[in-house]
């Protein structure tokens, strides 16, 4: 008891996540996210928060952004942005952590949308757009797996209405 | 672990919240692109947020959209060179001014007649009565309004006589639309008049000059004019009918006792709250909101100067702010191309000597096309050409096109989709970039129309 008095270790929060793993992540940090702020802030001594719709490797992720951004603002991203390299739009650590596949940028930005952190939902946007900046139609199409909705007579509609499309 | 979701279930599940957060991100460009792939991405990509930043008119991001792709459509047939042309047989005199209205094209010439042309019927109408040069035509809502160094301004309707307005003691010297019920002249007879369209009568009259009235420029409830010889311009509000100031820099005492001042004003430009007078090679901004000083009755010291610092400039003719580009361009007489100033550091932004032998004419695009500018010119064999700039990379790209007059183009006119160019002995000729690749397919790249009318 003495012996702990002047080293007040910080509270943790501890999340839940989908598959019943817990994570834990310092109180300053956590409060980045204005869903948890919110859970902490209405009920007392709530040191628990259970997000059953955000696997565990997604939440590791969004805790080692928490940490990395507990004392500073994140970069903004200006739009639009410049470049197809995430490099060249914002901080090389930015760059650095949004570096993922699809499947997980998109899992992070829909935890990051859950969560309320409006910069990191941003960072994945733009992690989006510059994987759609510069490309054709057809090669959306063929990356996204974009079936042709429009039937033909629109298809030859769209032709002449988008000026880049025989690029 | 749950396993890898197929991306295209992952890329449309996406709501309209994230999607137009994405699309924020990419350029107008990339966001038609994209919206061209899916209907949900169609739909994503007119929510009026996207669009919100956009200086195209229009209300929704829809219209805006659309706005946005058929520039894009017709930037790209002018920098291909797929167009039509028409020609516009009739006219016997120098073309003094041309204006468009829809698929309408008006003329006015110095032989004393002004015609409408309709590019979709190929029909033309004479509005002849004139019995002197016509200066200037203009579109006034259903009516059309003629003004003529006769002395008179003439309404034309459907199928009625023309109205015959009488007033003016001199030949009028020029003529502006205020609204669809008001148009203002200018006269010989010093005097600035004002007319009321459908009642067809005088409204106003003004005699501030001491010379004739050589320009007018109008703008929602303010018109300023400037008169021959004279190094004042006049603005007046004409809601109230009061003058609002009186403009001109401080003329310096003359080497010789003839001839204009040196800074006689020669064109004028009115965007509220400031005023632009352009002189033989500079033009002053004025801030329409700054005191006079006690016992002066006129401003006399300009926000900022802007001086053409090039060779041979002989006097700024036409002045047309873009706001596509925050860029004033000048066409000035002696200069070999278009020239334009940057409005942010109010200095000279480029200067691109196109033709071989001085320019005449320049006009900008209003609505769709207003991220083009043309120049008229002549090259040395004495072929007459326009140059067209595009103002996203004005310095780099210039397309030529030659339309095929016989004499210097006097006049030139960007309409929503087509450039209508007059010369000195009266030919007229359009040339027409379909706003859609199907319309320009059924009417074939290079086909040339011919609409003729009575002599």
């Amino acid at each position: 008891m003495f012996y702990n008095f002047n080293k007040i270790e910080e509270v943790k929060i501890r999340l839940r996540s989908a598959e019943g793993h817990i994570c834990e992540v310092e109180e300053s940090a956590a409060l980045m996210s204005s869903f948890i702020r919110s859970m902490i802030e209405g009920f007392n001594e709530v040191t628990e928060v259970s997000l059953p719709n955000i696997n565990s490797v997604v939440i590791e992720k969004v805790i080692e952004y928490m940490r990395h951004y507990k004392d500073k603002d994140p970069p903004i991203i200006k739009k639009p942005i410049i470049s197809s390299k995430m490099e060249e739009n914002t901080s090389a650590w930015d760059a650095g952590f949004i570096d993922a596949d699809w499947n997980m940028v998109v899992d992070l930005m829909t935890a990051a949308d859950y969560l309320m952190m409006i910069p990191l939902r941003d960072l994945c946007c733009a992690k989006m757009a510059c994987k759609f900046k510069g490309r054709s139609i057809d090669e959306l199409r063929a990356e996204y797996h974009i079936e042709n909705e429009f039937p033909s007579e629109m298809e030859e509609n769209l032709e002449f209405q988008h000026p880049w499309r025989l690029e | 672990m749950e396993p890898a979701i197929d991306q295209n279930l992952k890329l449309s599940d996406l709501s309209f919240n994230i999607l137009g957060i994405i699309l924020e991100f990419l350029n107008y460009r990339e966001i038609c692109v994209l919206g061209a792939t899916s209907k949900r991405l169609k739909l994503a990509s007119e929510m009026d947020v996207i669009w919100s930043q956009s200086l195209d008119t229009g209300d929704s991001g829809k219209e805006k959209k659309r706005i946005f792709l058929s520039r894009g459509n017709i930037t790209q047939n002018i920098f291909n060179g797929s167009y039509q042309t028409y020609l516009f047989e009739g006219h016997s005199k120098t073309i003094t001014r041309i204006t468009t209205k829809e698929n309408f094209i008006l003329s006015a010439s110095a032989d004393g007649s002004a015609r409408v042309w309709d590019t979709t019927k190929m029909a033309s109408r004479v509005l002849a009565g004139h019995s002197d040069a016509v200066i200037s035509a203009k579109f006034c809502g259903e009516k059309i309004v003629t003004a003529s160094t006769d002395k008179t301004v003439r309404i034309w309707t459907e199928d009625q006589e023309p109205k015959i307005l009488r007033g003016h003691l001199q030949g009028i010297s020029a003529l502006q639309k205020i609204d669809e019920d008001r148009v203002i002249t200018g006269s010989y007879d010093k005097t600035v008049k004002i007319w009321n369209v459908n009642k067809g009568k005088c409204v106003d009259s003004y005699n501030d000059h001491s010379t004739a009235v050589y320009k007018i420029f109008t703008e929602d409830n303010l018109f300023a004019s400037c008169a021959h010889q004279d190094s004042k311009a006049y603005v007046r509000d004409m809601a109230r009918g009061e003058l609002v100031q009186v403009f001109g820099a401080k003329t310096q005492p003359q080497a010789q006792r003839w001839g204009p001042p040196q800074n006689e004003i020669r064109s004028l430009y009115l965007s509220a709250p400031l005023f632009f007078t352009g002189e033989i090679n500079k033009i002053r901004i004025w801030d329409m909101r700054s005191p006079v000083q006690a016992g002066e009755t006129q401003v006399t010291t300009p926000l900022k100067n802007m001086s053409i610092k090039e060779e041979n400039t002989n006097g700024i003719f036409k002045m047309i702010y873009s706001q596509f580009s925050n860029l004033m361009l000048v066409g000035c007489m002696g200069l070999l191309g278009l020239f334009a100033f940057d409005m942010r550091s109010y200095k000279k932004s480029f200067y691109v000597p196109s033709h071989d032998y001085p320019i005449l004419a320049f006009d900008s695009g209003e609505r769709v096309l207003n991220n083009i500018a043309v120049t008229s010119g002549t090259t040395t064999n004495y072929r007459y050409e326009l140059s067209v700039h595009d103002l996203s990379s004005p310095q780099e790209v210039c397309t030529k096109f030659v339309p095929g007059h016989k004499a210097v183009i006097t006049s030139i006119c960007v309409g929503e989709d087509i450039i209508v160019s007059g010369s000195k002995n009266g030919s007229l000729r359009g040339l027409c970039f379909r706003r859609n690749r199907d319309a320009l397919r059924r009417a074939n790249s290079g086909n040339s129309f011919r609409i003729r009318s009575a002599n």
